[in-house]
């Protein structure tokens, strides 16, 4: 992954949030998933980052996880978008795009 | 050949060698001091945990069924340092996310008596000589009252004794490495111990040597970070003074306890008291044996 510049660092983190709700949004996906698909971005991450971001995320109520079993090993958790989460992603779909219009729409 | 530690990863046993156990052990304690006030530190640590395990499997099979230093090293690089998320989406918002917070620890290292003036200088992050400079002055307008202050001080403020207590006594926000690093260092002291206690039941005199080359390569260490930090030039005038101004701390701390002893009631009954508690501990020791 190429280096950005440090001032995007912010950016990237606050955008976060609403990337794993998009990528939960698609079908039921575990942690591996998340930064799998994540890791060809700009927005890869670690699970040291990941982890605490998705507990917060079901204690806002946005995702859920149920167990499921595994071949390969231990039974794993997959997380999915619950009402709330779907509202929220919807929410920041339209904030989005107001903002990059108005950072269209200035200095033109 | 190294010894191997069997360890629980979310409910599920690996086998690892003893120095990959304690970076993992010291990446888990690193995240979980990250995760302190998370109400859900306990399940995001199952979570790293299992993490760990199923990136650990990568390396293991039927005929490798131990995970060595290097290889808990891999993991522990992939997992990345822990961060709450909390913090992470105020921060668009405009707040600072706030350091570790620091706290008033004593710190062993470099501490002439117990480590408070030490811990003071790194909780302020002022130069320690300035804090004993302080600390007699006060002495000795307080009429000696800050000597009991002192040991009160001695006896509340906490020890940093490990590399979590350490990092927030001085306030270093830490990395991976530097955790690995600390962890290093500390499996290390501990060995030295460890010798130590050997000298009573085996070969006294390898023992010795052992302490002696530990404490002679601890004391190059010292030498070689003192050389990095401070200016070449001024790095002897300075540990000149440091040595000085230790042996003049030393010696006004004797004279302060002496004269505040013959002149200062309540430090006068404190020492009595201690001298009082020396002999019920003595003649404890000797009802006992």
């Amino acid at each position: 992954m190429e280096k950005r510049d440090d001032k995007f660092v912010s950016v990237r983190k606050g955008l976060l949030e609403f990337l794993v709700l998009k990528i939960v949004a698609t079908d039921k996906v575990y942690a591996a998933d998340i930064l799998e698909k994540l890791g060809t971005t700009e927005f890869a991450t670690q699970e040291g980052t990941l982890y605490p971001l998705l507990s917060k995320m079901r204690r806002d109520g946005s995702v859920d996880y149920e167990w499921v079993e595994s071949d390969s090993g231990p039974p794993r958790k997959y997380y999915s978008l619950t009402a709330r989460g779907k509202k929220e992603l919807e929410g920041f779909e339209t904030y989005w795009k107001d903002i990059t219009s108005t950072i269209n729409k200035l200095g033109k | 050949m190294n010894k191997v530690i069997s360890i629980n990863l979310g409910g599920n046993a690996y086998q690892v060698e003893e120095a990959g156990y304690e970076l993992l052990k010291s990446y888990l304690e690193s995240a979980l001091s990250k995760l302190e006030d998370n109400p859900d530190k306990d399940e995001i640590r199952l979570d790293l945990e299992r993490a760990i395990g199923e990136k650990a499997a990568r390396f293991l099979s039927a005929h490798k069924n131990v995970l060595t230093a290097v290889e808990a090293q891999t993991i522990i690089d992939e997992m990345g340092p822990v961060s709450d998320s909390k913090t992470a989406a105020e921060e668009p918002r405009g707040e600072k996310k706030p350091d570790a917070p620091k706290r008033l620890y004593r710190i062993r290292k470099g501490a002439l008596i117990s480590g408070v003036c030490t811990g003071i200088a790194a909780y302020f992050d002022i130069d320690v000589t300035l804090v004993r400079i302080i600390f007699v002055i006060l002495g000795i307008i307080t009429h000696g009252a800050m000597i009991l202050a002192y040991f009160i001080m001695v006896m509340i403020v906490p020890k940093a004794d490990s590399p979590e207590t350490l990092a927030r006594a001085t306030g270093t926000p830490f990395t991976a490495q530097e955790w690995i690093d600390r962890a290093r260092s500390e499996y290390n002291e501990i060995a030295a111990r460890h010798d130590w206690h050997k000298w009573e039941r085996e070969d006294v005199k390898r023992a010795k040597e052992e302490h002696k080359r530990a404490r002679e390569e601890h004391k190059r260490r010292r030498e070689e970070w003192r050389r990095e930090h401070w200016h070449e030039t001024w790095g002897p005038v300075w540990g000149l003074l440091h040595g000085i101004i230790g042996l003049i701390w030393t010696g006004m701390w004797i004279f302060l306890v002496w004269w505040a002893y013959h002149r200062f009631g309540p430090v006068h009954q404190f020492i009595d008291w201690l001298v009082v508690l020396g002999h019920r501990f003595i003649g404890w020791l000797q009802a006992k044996f």
